[in-house]
C-alpha cells in the first residue's frame, strides 16, 4: 500500500501527459488536465486515509512494508510508523488543495508543466516520509529542490529566479554536511538501513560530529537564525501552491528527520546538545517575531511567523519528553493547516483580488469580504496559538517540554505565546479592520467563491476540530514517541 | 441541566453569527436573548441545588489531552465557587442582551453583535465551570478575544483598534505568565486537575507554590486590571457600552479575582504570595482612585472605579478572606453594571457625547436613569445598607481586623482610595445630572429616557444595587456559614480573620470609612457649589496644573510603555528585518557569496598575462614550494598549495588594480 501512495501521482503524470499530447479536444484541454490532477492526488488522499484506518497504533513495528531487493544497486524499503503515517496524511491532505490553490491563476499553456511539477512533489514528499533508508532519505529530501526550483522559476512573481538561486544555495549547503554523516554512518555500520541503524551504538565523539553534521542541515530546512533568508525569499516569490506545500509540508521534513536520524541514532549527542538547541531556538523566535512585527510584505510575515513557530516546534522536539515531542509533532501538523491558509488568504484571496502583498494597501477588508474575514479571524487565531486550536495543544505541550527539560529557556521560549499575538493580531487588524474599505481599489472587489470557501473551510475544520477532541493524533503517536526517548529493547 | 447551561449560550451564538442572514434582527435578539435567559434560570436553579444543599456537580464529557502524565478532560464542575460565579456574571450578561436591543437597534450588524456577546457568555461560563487550570485558560483566552472583537465591534474605528490590540496583548502577557504557571504546575504536581493540585498543596514546599502563585498572581494581575498590566482597562472603554457593562464590570475583569479565590487552597500555603496579592491591590486601589478624579470621560472614571474595586478584592485575597472578595465581586458586579448601563443611557440621551464636562442638569430629561445611577454611587461609596457596604466596608475593616503591620498600614491606604471614590462619584453625579447645563443646546432637545429595553434592566440591577447585598451577606459572609462547605474555597484555619474583624476592631475604625466618605461627599458638593472659583484658580496655579495632568495623563504609565516598550520592540524589530535579514546575512550569505566568487575568478582571470616572464615567476614560485612542501610537512598536502596559490593570485590582483 506504501508503494501504491507513491505510483498513483505518477501514473496521474502519465495520464496528465497523454491527455495533452493526444487528448481529443482542444477546448476541454486545462480543465481535463487539472481535474485528472485532483482526482490523482484525492485518490492518494484516499488510500492514505484507508491506510490510516487500517494502521495498527498498538506496535511500534513498522508497517505497510515493502522491500524490494538489488532494484540495481540499491534497495527499496517502504514503511509507515506513528510518527509518519501523520506526516503522509498531512502531505495527501495539502496536495490536493494546493493544486486547487492554482486553479484559476496558471496559464493554460503553462498548465501542463505545473500539474506535473505538482504531482512530481507528491511523490517525492511521501517518498521522503515513507523510505526507511537513511540514504533515500537523504535522496528524496535533495529531490524536492528541483520540482520547488522549476515551481518557483516557472510561476513566480518578478524575484523569482534570486529566490530559486537561494533556496538551492542554501539547502544544498546544509545538505552537504548531512550526505557526509550518513556517509560516515554507512561506512561504520556498513548499512544505510534505518532499522539496523537503530539498534547501532556510535561512540560519544562521532556521535557528536554526526550530530553537527545532521542538525546543520535540518537547521537550514527548519530554519533557524540567519539560515532563514531562503525561506522568506521563497515563499515571497513562489506562487501560491508552492508556498502551501513549502509551509505545509518542507518545513516538516526537518522536523520528521529529527525523528528519524537525530533522536533514534544520536541519543548522546542529541542530549548533551540540547542547550545549543534550545538557545538558537529561543533566540530564533524572539528574533523571528520581532521581525514579523516589522515586515509589511503578507507573504513574507507568514513566512517569518513560520520561522517562529518552527522554532517552537524544534525545541519541542528536542524536549526528551514524551509531552514535547508529541507537541512539536502537534504543532508541526497545525502550522501545516494554519500556515498554509494564511498563505491561500494572502497570497490567493487578496492577492488575486488586488495584486499587491504589501499589507499598508489594505484596510477594512471585513466590510467588504465579511466570511473571508470570519474563516481569516479562526486561521490568525490559530497562528497566534488560542485555547480550541490544534496549535495551541502543539504549542502548550511543546513549551511544557522545553519548560520541564531547560526552566529558564523555557520560560524565555514562552514569550512567543505573547509575540505570536502580536504579530498576528497587528496583521490581522491592519488587514481586516482599521478603517474603511481602501480607496485603492478603484473596483468593488467580491468574498470568496466556492473554491477558495472549500479549500479555507478544510484548513479551520482541521484546526478547530483537532483542537477540541485531539485523541485520533495523540493516541496513535504514543508508542512510536515514547520508543524514541525510551528504550524498549 | 448542567450541561445545558453551558452549552446553550454558544448554540446561540453559532445561530445569531452563522445564520444571522437567515433569522433576521429580530430572531438574532430572540434566539441569543433567550438563550441567556434560560440559561440564567438554570444557573439560579444551580446556585439553590449546589450552593445552598453543597452537593458539587462534576460533569465528564471527554478526553482532551492525554499525553503519558498529562491528562487533561473536558470536565466541568459545580461548587458553591462556581455557581456563586456564575450569578453575577449570567444576571448582568442577560440584562445586558436586554439593554442591547435597544442601545444597538440603529446599528446594522446586530447579529454579529448579538453573536459576540453570547460568544462571549458562552466563554465566561467555560472559564468558571471548567475543573482544571487548563480548560479555565480556553475561557481564559476566549474572554480576551471575544472582549477583541466586542470593544473592536465598531472596527472602523482606530481608536477602537488601538484600544482593542491593546486589551489582547496586555491580557496576552498575562497568559504567558499563567502558561507558565501551569508548568510549574504541571512539573511538580504532574497534574493540572483542580482537585489533584489542591489536595497536594499542603505537602510542598513553600517556594515552589510562591513561584506558582507569583504567576498566577501576574495572570490574574493582566485580566484583572491590576497596576502594571491595568492599561487596557481605560482603553477599552472604546467599545459599545453595553459591552463595558458586561465585560468591564461583571465578568472578564474579575476572571484574575475568580483565578485567585480557585486557587485559594494552594495560594493559601505561600505567605508571600499572600502579601503580594496585598500590596498589589492596596496600590491598585489608591492608584486608580486617583486617576479616575482626574478623568473627563464619563466612562474612563467608571473604568478606574472598577480598577478601583478589583483592588479592593485582591486585598480581601490577601487577607485570606476568599468568600470576602466574592462576596464583593458578586456585589460589584450588580452595582458596576449598572452604572455602566446608566452611563449608557446617559449617552444614549446626549448623542454619544462621553465628556461630562458638557453635560449637566440631565436631572430632568432623564430622571429615571439619574436615580439609578444615584443608587449605583451610593452603593459604591458604601452607603449603609445599600449592597457595596457590605462587602466594602467589611474588606477595610477585615484589613484591620488582621492586625498585622501591613494590615493596618493597607487599612488607611485603602480608606483613602474609598475616599477617593467617593469623591469622584459626588463629581460625575454633580456635574451630569446637578450642575448647570453645560452642553450644546442640540443635546438636550433629544435628551430622553430610552424604551422600555433600555430601562428595565436598570431598575432590575437598581434593586440588586439596593437589596442583593444585605440578603446574601449571611451566605457569603457570615459567621459559621455553611455556604463554602465543599471546600471550594480554603482559608487556613491559622489565617481565619473573621472573628477578630467582627468582635475586634475598635468602633473608631469602623466608622472611619464612612464618615470620611459621607464628610468628603458634602464638602465636595460645597466646594464646588459654592466655592468653584477657588478651585478653578488652583487648578491654573502652576502646581495645580502639575498635579492636574500628572494625574490626568494617567501617572505618565501609558506613556512609559509606548515610548520605551513598544516603540523599543518595534525599533529592533525593523533592525532585525531590514540591518540584519536583508543586510549583513544577506552580504556574508548568498550575496556575499556570488560577489565573492565572482572577484575571485575575475582576479583568477587576471594572472594569465600574456608577459612570459610572469608566467616563468609562476613556475618558478610553484617548483619552489612544491619543492619545499616535501620538506615542511609529512604529508602531500595538496589543498596548502590551493591556498596559498589563492592568496597569490588575491595579491596579484591588489597589485594589479593599484
Amino acid at each position: 500500500m506504501s508503494l501504491l501512495l507513491l505510483i498513483i501521482p505518477l501514473i496521474g503524470i502519465g495520464l496528465v501527459t497523454i491527455e495533452a499530447n493526444y487528448g481529443l479536444s482542444n477546448k476541454v484541454y486545462t480543465v481535463k488536465i487539472k481535474s485528472i490532477a485532483l482526482i490523482t492526488s484525492i485518490i492518494n488522499m484516499i488510500v492514505s486515509f484507508i491506510m490510516f484506518i487500517l494502521f495498527d497504533f498498538s506496535s511500534k513495528q513498522f508497517q505497510f512494508i515493502e522491500e524490494h531487493y538489488q532494484i540495481s544497486y540499491f534497495d527499496i524499503y517502504l514503511g509507515v510508523d506513528g510518527l509518519s503515517i501523520y506526516f503522509i496524511l498531512l502531505t495527501t491532505i495539502i496536495m490536493p488543495i494546493a493544486i486547487l490553490s492554482n486553479w484559476k491563476s496558471i496559464q493554460s499553456q503553462n498548465i501542463l508543466s505545473f500539474v506535473v511539477i505538482m504531482l512530481l512533489l507528491e511523490t517525492l514528499l511521501l517518498a521522503v516520509f515513507l523510505v526507511l533508508d537513511i540514504l533515500l532519505f537523504y535522496i528524496f529530501f535533495e529531490s524536492i529542490l528541483p520540482p520547488l526550483f522549476l515551481l518557483i522559476g516557472l510561476f513566480g512573481s518578478s524575484n523569482k529566479v534570486r529566490a530559486s538561486f537561494y533556496l538551492f544555495l542554501y539547502t544544498l549547503l546544509g545538505s552537504l554536511f548531512m550526505l557526509l554523516s550518513i556517509i560516515v554512518m554507512s561506512s561504520i555500520m556498513g548499512t544505510t538501513d534505518f532499522d539496523a541503524l537503530s539498534k547501532a551504538n556510535f561512540s560519544y565523539v562521532t556521535q557528536l560530529f554526526l550530530f553537527y553534521g545532521i542538525f546543520i542541515a535540518f537547521a537550514v530546512k527548519t530554519p533557524v537564525i540567519f539560515l532563514n533568508t531562503w525561506l522568506l525569499k521563497a515563499h515571497v516569490e513562489s506562487p501560491l501552491s508552492g508556498s502551501i506545500i513549502l509551509a505545509g509540508i518542507v518545513l516538516k521534513l526537518s522536523l520528521y528527520g529529527i525523528f528519524r536520524l537525530i533522536l533514534p541514532l544520536l541519543p548522546k549527542a542529541s542530549l548533551n546538545y540540547t542547550y545549543i538547541v534550545y538557545v538558537i531556538g529561543v533566540i530564533t523566535i524572539i528574533y523571528a517575531s520581532f521581525s514579523t512585527l516589522r515586515t509589511i510584505d503578507i507573504k513574507e510575515l507568514i513566512a517569518y511567523s513560520s520561522v517562529s513557530h518552527a522554532a517552537v516546534y524544534l525545541i519541542g522536539a528536542f524536549s526528551n519528553t514524551i509531552q514535547g515531542i508529541e507537541g512539536a509533532i502537534v504543532l508541526g501538523l497545525a502550522h501545516g493547516f494554519v500556515s498554509p491558509g494564511l498563505f491561500i488568504c494572502a497570497g490567493g484571496i487578496l492577492y488575486d483580488r488586488s495584486s499587491t502583498r504589501l499589507i499598508t494597501y489594505y484596510r477594512g477588508m471585513a466590510q467588504i469580504m465579511p466570511i473571508f474575514s470570519i474563516l481569516f479571524f479562526i486561521l490568525c487565531l490559530g497562528n497566534s496559538g488560542t485555547p480550541l486550536t490544534l496549535n495551541f495543544l502543539g504549542e502548550f505541550m511543546s513549551l511544557y517540554g522545553a519548560f520541564e527539560r531547560m526552566p529558564i529557556l523555557g520560560i524565555l521560549a514562552s514569550s512567543s505565546i505573547v509575540l505570536s499575538a502580536a504579530y498576528t493580531i497587528f496583521m490581522y487588524n491592519r488587514i481586516a479592520f482599521g478603517g474603511s474599505y481602501s480607496v485603492y481599489f478603484v473596483e468593488n472587489i467580491g468574498d470568496v467563491t466556492r473554491r477558495e470557501f472549500i479549500m479555507l473551510l478544510v484548513f479551520v475544520i482541521l484546526t478547530v476540530l483537532f483542537g477540541i477532541y485531539p485523541a485520533p493524533i495523540l493516541d496513535g503517536l504514543h508508542y512510536s514517541v515514547s520508543s524514541l526517548i525510551y528504550s524498549t529493547n | 441541566m448542567y450541561l445545558t447551561l453551558i452549552i446553550l449560550p454558544l448554540l446561540g451564538s453559532i445561530v445569531s453569527g452563522f445564520f444571522g442572514r437567515k433569522i433576521g434582527v429580530t430572531g438574532a435578539h430572540i434566539i441569543t436573548c433567550g438563550s441567556v435567559i434560560i440559561t440564567t434560570l438554570l444557573a439560579i436553579v444551580a446556585f439553590f441545588e449546589v450552593g445552598f444543599n453543597n452537593i458539587p456537580v462534576t460533569i465528564s464529557i471527554a478526553r482532551w489531552v492525554d499525553v503519558e502524565s498529562l491528562y487533561v478532560l473536558w470536565n466541568f464542575r459545580f461548587d458553591a465557587l462556581t455557581v456563586s460565579m456564575l450569578i453575577p456574571v449570567l444576571i448582568v450578561s442577560s440584562l445586558v442582551h436586554i439593554y442591547s436591543i435597544s442601545y444597538m437597534s440603529h446599528d446594522p450588524h446586530n447579529q454579529r453583535f448579538f453573536s459576540y456577546l453570547s460568544l462571549f457568555t458562552f466563554m465566561m461560563i467555560i472559564l468558571v465551570t471548567g475543573s482544571n487550570y487548563l480548560i479555565m485558560f480556553v475561557g481564559w483566552e476566549g474572554v480576551g478575544v471575544c472582549s477583541y472583537l466586542l470593544v473592536n465591534f465598531w472596527f472602523t474605528r482606530i481608536a477602537a483598534n488601538q484600544s482593542s490590540i491593546s486589551a489582547l496583548l496586555t491580557n496576552r502577557v498575562g497568559d504567558c505568565l499563567l502558561t507558565v504557571g501551569m508548568f510549574a504546575i504541571l512539573w511538580s504536581f504532574g497534574n493540572i486537575d483542580y482537585g489533584t493540585v489542591f489536595a497536594l498543596a499542603p505537602f510542598y514546599n513553600e517556594n515552589i507554590i510562591t513561584i506558582i502563585g507569583i504567576c498566577l498572581l501576574i495572570g490574574a494581575t493582566a485580566k484583572s486590571s491590576q497596576v502594571g498590566l491595568h492599561i487596557w482597562l481605560p482603553q477599552a472603554m472604546e467599545g459599545p457600552t453595553p459591552v463595558s457593562a458586561l465585560i468591564h464590570a461583571a465578568t472578564m475583569v474579575t476572571a484574575g479575582v475568580y483565578l485567585l479565590m480557585r486557587s485559594s487552597p494552594l495560594i493559601e500555603y505561600s505567605s508571600t504570595v499572600l502579601l503580594l496579592c496585598l500590596w498589589l491591590g492596596a496600590i491598585t486601589t489608591v492608584f486608580s482612585s486617583l486617576i479616575g478624579l482626574f478623568q473627563q470621560d464619563i466612562k474612563k472614571v467608571i473604568a478606574y472605579s472598577t480598577m478601583s474595586q478589583l483592588g479592593m478584592m485582591v486585598i480581601a485575597i490577601g487577607l485570606s478572606s476568599y468568600n470576602l472578595a466574592l462576596f464583593h465581586l458578586v456585589n460589584h458586579a450588580f452595582y458596576k453594571a449598572l452604572l455602566f448601563l446608566g452611563a449608557g443611557s446617559v449617552i444614549h440621551a446626549v448623542a454619544d457625547n462621553q465628556d461630562f464636562r458638557k453635560y449637566g442638569g440631565l436631572r430632568e430629561y432623564l430622571p429615571l436613569t439619574y436615580s439609578v445611577m444615584l443608587i449605583a454611587s451610593l452603593s459604591l461609596v458604601a452607603v449603609p445598607f445599600m449592597t457595596g457596604f457590605y462587602s466594602k466596608d467589611f474588606i477595610l475593616e477585615s484589613s484591620y481586623g488582621q492586625f498585622q503591620l501591613s494590615g493596618t498600614i493597607i487599612y488607611f491606604v485603602a480608606t483613602i482610595g474609598a475616599m477617593f471614590t467617593t469623591l469622584y462619584s459626588a463629581k460625575v453625579l454633580y456635574l451630569t445630572f446637578l450642575a448647570n447645563p453645560n452642553g450644546p443646546l442640540v443635546n438636550y432637545k433629544h435628551a430622553s429616557e430610552g424604551d422600555l429595553f433600555l430601562t428595565t434592566p436598570l431598575i432590575i440591577l437598581s434593586i440588586f444595587s439596593i437589596f442583593f447585598g444585605y440578603m446574601t451577606k449571611d451566605i457569603f459572609i457570615g459567621l459559621g456559614s455553611g455556604f463554602f462547605a465543599d471546600n471550594s474555597i480554603f482559608i487556613h484555619p491559622s489565617h481565619e480573620i473573621m472573628l477578630d474583624t467582627e468582635f475586634a476592631v475598635p468602633t473608631f475604625f469602623k466608622l472611619l470609612p464612612f464618615v470620611f466618605t459621607v464628610s468628603l461627599s458634602i464638602i465636595s458638593v460645597l466646594l464646588s457649589e459654592f466655592l468653584p472659583k477657588s478651585l478653578i484658580n488652583f487648578k491654573f496655579s502652576k502646581l495645580g496644573y502639575n498635579i492636574f495632568s500628572f494625574f490626568n495623563q494617567r501617572f505618565y504609565i501609558e506613556l512609559f510603555y509606548n515610548k520605551y516598550i513598544v516603540e523599543g520592540v518595534l525599533k529592533l524589530g525593523g533592525q532585525t528585518t531590514q540591518s540584519l535579514d536583508k543586510g549583513s546575512v544577506e552580504l556574508v550569505g548568498p550575496y556575499g557569496l556570488e560577489k565573492g566568487l565572482l572577484s575571485l575568478s575575475n582576479s583568477l582571470g587576471k594572472l594569465s598575462t600574456g608577459v612570459i616572464t610572469t608566467y616563468a615567476l609562476y613556475v618558478l614560485i610553484g617548483l619552489i614550494f612544491y619543492i619545499s612542501l616535501l620538506y615542511f610537512s609529512y604529508n602531500d598536502n595538496n589543498l596548502l598549495i590551493l591556498v596559498i596559490f589563492t592568496l597569490f593570485a588575491l595579491l596579484n590582483t591588489n597589485l594589479s588594480s593599484k
